[in-house]
Order: C-alpha cells, then structure tokens, then sequence
C-alpha cells in the first residue's frame, strides 16, 4: 500500500476568483544632488503620480536618501522584500523595473526547466521503498 | 568669530583697523631691527614673524611714519576702541627673586595654584564687538524676489544709468551709488523714461536731480542698511502710469549694461549671470533674467510647488528628510517601548546618531 497524502481541502490559486497582489509596498529613495538619480527625479516628477494611482493597493513611500544611488524596494506580502538599484536609469526604464516590482511575488527566484507546472497532486502517488510487493533484482 | 570691519566707503584704501594687532591687548611699536610691514601687506603676510621680501620691505622713513603713526593710535585709545572692546591689561608677577614676603617657596608643581586664565574666546564674544565692526556687504541682506518690486529696481537702475548719460556725468556710471530712501526710489521710478523704434531714449523729468543723487559723499550719514521698498497696491497703480517703450530701452552700451547690472545687484541682489549678459540687449530681456523665479533646490520642494497630485494621493507619502530607523520605529509605535526599556537600563536615549562615524578622519582633519 502506498503512502498517501493528507488531502488538500483546497488550493490556493491566486487570480482564480480573487487575485491579491503580493507587493504591499514600495519604497522609493532618490538623491538631491547626485546625477545617478536624475532619471529617478524624473520618475518621481512625472511618471509615479500616474503609476500610484493604478495601483491603490501599494503604498508608496517617497524619501530622500542622500549621497546614495537611487533605489526601489518592493515589500512582498509573504514578507520578503525585493530592491533594485536605478542608478543612471531614465525615467521609463525605472518605470519597467517598478513595473517588475510589482509584479514580482516576491518568493526567490526559481529556475523553471519544465514544460508543464501543475498544481494537481500525481495519480502515482509517492514511491516508497517499504511498501508493496517489492522487486526481485 | 572673525569680524570684518564696517567698510566707511568701498574705495576707501587705508583705514585705521589695518594697524591694529588683534592679538594683543594694547598696540606695541615693532624694534627696528625687524623691517615692519607696510599696511598694504598687511593682508598678504598673516604672520608677524614671516620675514617681508628685500623688495618690499618699506624704507626706514616709511618705517619711522608707521611707528609714529602706531604710536600715535596708542595715545588716543578710543579712536581705535570704537570697534571693539579690548581685553583687560596684563598684569605682570614681580620675579620669585624679588618677593618681598620671607615665606614664598616657588611652587614646583601646578597642583593647587590658581588659574588666571588668558585670551581664549575673548574676540569670540559678540558683546566684544561693536555694531560698528559688523560687515556690511554691498549686496543687501534680503534678496528681492517679488516680481513688481524687482521690475521697479530695473527701472530705477535704468533711469539713474540714463540720467547720469544725460547730464554728462558718465564716470560715476562705474561707481558705487548710494541706495537712498523710499522717496529717492519714488521720485526716481516716476520719471518719464521713454524709448523708440530706433532705440533713441528720452528721459523726462528732473533728471539733473537724480544724477546729482547718485553722486557718492563719504562725508554723507550712512546708507540705511534695508533697501527701500514700495507695497504692492502702489507699485501696481506707479507701474500702470509707465509707458511701455520703457521696456524696448536697448542696453548695447556695455557701461550703461554695467551701470544697470550692478545697480539691480545693489537694490535686489539678484546677480545676473556672466552667461546671460549677452542676453540682456534691452530692459526685456534683463527683465526676463532677473524675474526668473528660483530653482527649487530639493526634489521635495518642487513636488510641493507642482507636483500637488502626487502628493494628494492616499498612498502616497513624501518625505522631505531622510527616514532614519527611529523614524520607522515610531511609526511602528515601537520607540517608546525602545526608550522605556533603555531608560529602565539606564542607557543613553541619544538615538539613531548619537555615535559620529569617522572620529578618527575628524581628527586627522584638526577636529576634536
């Protein structure tokens, strides 16, 4: 007899019904001075007042951080957080890497070498060693 | 605190405080061995010690006026005491061989012994100094920014330039003008100041005045220290009045140009760049220029100017310092439980910063 697992009331399938987004956060830190930040400020100028109002569901936190490269970091609600440096980035290419942010789920990245993902459970079950009949060799 | 002294008049060459050693408590004559710097250097050589090249060293009559001349200042005090308080004179302890009192013994170590103290800080101290020894700068200490009130300086500046051409006084163009009171600016702004097509500028009015106003007496009371400035109400009814030729004035005349310029410098403060002199051909363009509002110098100053969406939005928070970790922390709620546990351990509340970086670069550079 094979092993079986405890089965799964349900699954959790983001987007099927409901879909959260899974950054909660972005923080937004430029420099005044340094010419690294000046796509950021342009960002920050024109580009993020539309971006924020897409996205009510993120809070956007806007500081300034001094002799420091620009930075985004999105905060997952898985509770990891995920940054990116844009420094000498123009104002679109920082809008795709909040874009990417956003997007992100947050977990680490995995490398995906499968055709197929599936979330349904195997109908071989789990192999094991000590259960049936066993194998003449 | 280094003082500058007060400047009577911006040509004005020698002056009395050039002579004065701030070092000392009252003003001693230089042996004559040692050639004494003449006031000219004075600036140039900081140290008395620093020996003054053959070349420029005065001759001995020069020598014998700058001592008289010291000696001079030394019998009346008060000539030079006006622009500050000196320190208390010394007082000298008679020699351990010639006290009188049978049991002195010198002291062999300093435990014990008074502290009579020396001239540390004493010209730090404001109450030292005079207001007399305050600088004051030819710029005004309040840069105008008001659109009206700086269009009403560029047509003071543009009028006294012309009626200094008008009457043949164009030497004192280049000189420094005395600011004068609200009525001079009145006075002058009202003047008919009128140009046409082929740049021919007429100046109505009692222009003779004027340009006698601008003439500099070093005997005259001291220039008010503010500039004067009209309210709005009444620039805006004076501004009506003008006629709009004024503004087609052509400022090709490079003195005229310089005049104006440094004439706006004077009464407003607003510098017009090397690079954009070439710009103002006429009043417009000077106009253009020096009404130009200033740069926002943080990002978080312009967001507040315009940005006014961005910062409506309820997801949205801006911050215009740097968020610091005690920031984080309160806005968790948390800080005060940190504070109250470390009072409760009686460790420092000093906060996020309390331990400088680099103690060791600080050091290095002359710091504590």
């Amino acid at each position: 007899m094979t092993i079986r697992a405890i089965e799964k009331v349900s699954v959790g399938q983001n987007g099927l019904g409901a879909f959260i987004l899974q950054c909660k956060k972005m923080d937004i830190h430029y420099c005044d001075y340094s010419g690294s930040s000046r796509g950021m400020n342009a960002f920050i100028k024109s580009q993020l007042s539309n971006f924020a109002k897409a996205h009510p569901q993120i809070e956007f936190a806007v500081s300034p951080r001094p002799r420091k490269h620009p930075v985004l970091i999105g905060h997952y609600i898985n509770g990891r957080t995920k940054s990116i440096c844009v420094k000498n980035m123009d104002s679109l290419q920082v809008l795709k890497k909040a874009q990417l942010l956003r997007d992100a789920s947050g977990e680490k990245n995995k490398r995906v070498n499968k055709p197929v993902t599936s979330i349904s459970e195997s109908v071989r079950g789990v192999w094991s060693p000590y259960h049936g009949n066993g194998m003449v060799v | 605190m280094r003082r500058i002294p007060r400047l009577k008049r911006p040509s004005a060459s020698g002056l009395s405080i050039s002579s004065i050693n701030p070092f000392s408590s009252t003003p001693q004559p230089r042996s004559a061995s040692s050639p004494s710097k003449p006031s000219h250097l004075a600036r140039l050589y900081s140290s008395d010690n620093q020996p003054v090249p053959r070349s420029l060293a005065p001759s001995p009559q020069e020598q014998e006026n700058h001592v008289a001349a010291q000696y001079s200042l030394q019998d009346t005090p008060s000539h030079q005491y006006h622009l500050y308080k000196p320190p208390p004179p010394r007082s000298y302890a008679s020699p351990s061989d010639e006290v009188s009192d049978p049991s002195y013994a010198p002291a062999t170590t300093s435990a014990g012994l008074e502290t009579v103290g020396d001239l540390a800080g004493w010209w730090d101290k404001s109450e030292h100094w005079s207001e007399a020894s305050d600088f004051v700068g030819f710029r005004p200490r309040e840069k105008v920014v008001d659109s009206l009130s700086i269009e009403a300086a560029v047509r003071r500046a543009v009028i006294e330039a012309f009626a200094l051409q008008q009457v043949g006084k164009e030497d004192i163009l280049t000189q420094v003008w005395p600011v004068g009171g609200v009525e001079e600016l009145r006075r002058v702004i009202q003047l008919d100041l009128k140009s046409t097509e082929t740049g021919h500028v007429s100046l109505e009015g009692d222009v003779a005045e004027v340009a006698r106003g601008l003439q500099w007496e070093a005997s005259a009371p001291e220039a008010a220290q503010t500039t004067p400035r009209l309210d709005s109400t009444e620039l805006l009814r004076l501004r009506n009045a003008w006629d709009i030729s004024w503004k087609r004035v052509p400022l090709v005349d490079p003195r005229i140009k310089f005049a104006v310029t440094k004439r706006i410098f004077q009464l407003t403060g607003q510098l017009v760049p090397d690079h954009a002199l070439s710009d103002a051909t006429n009043v417009v363009g000077l106009l253009h220029i020096v009404q130009k509002p200033p740069k926002p110098k943080t990002l978080t100053e312009e967001i507040q100017k315009e940005g006014k969406d961005l910062i409506n939005l309820p997801n949205v928070t801006v911050a215009t310092k740097r968020v610091t970790r005690g920031d984080k922390e309160q806005a968790l709620g948390r800080l005060k439980l940190m504070q109250e546990e470390l009072r409760k351990r009686d460790l420092p509340l000093e906060g996020h910063g309390f331990a400088r970086k680099n103690r060791e670069l600080a050091q290095l550079q002359g710091g504590m």
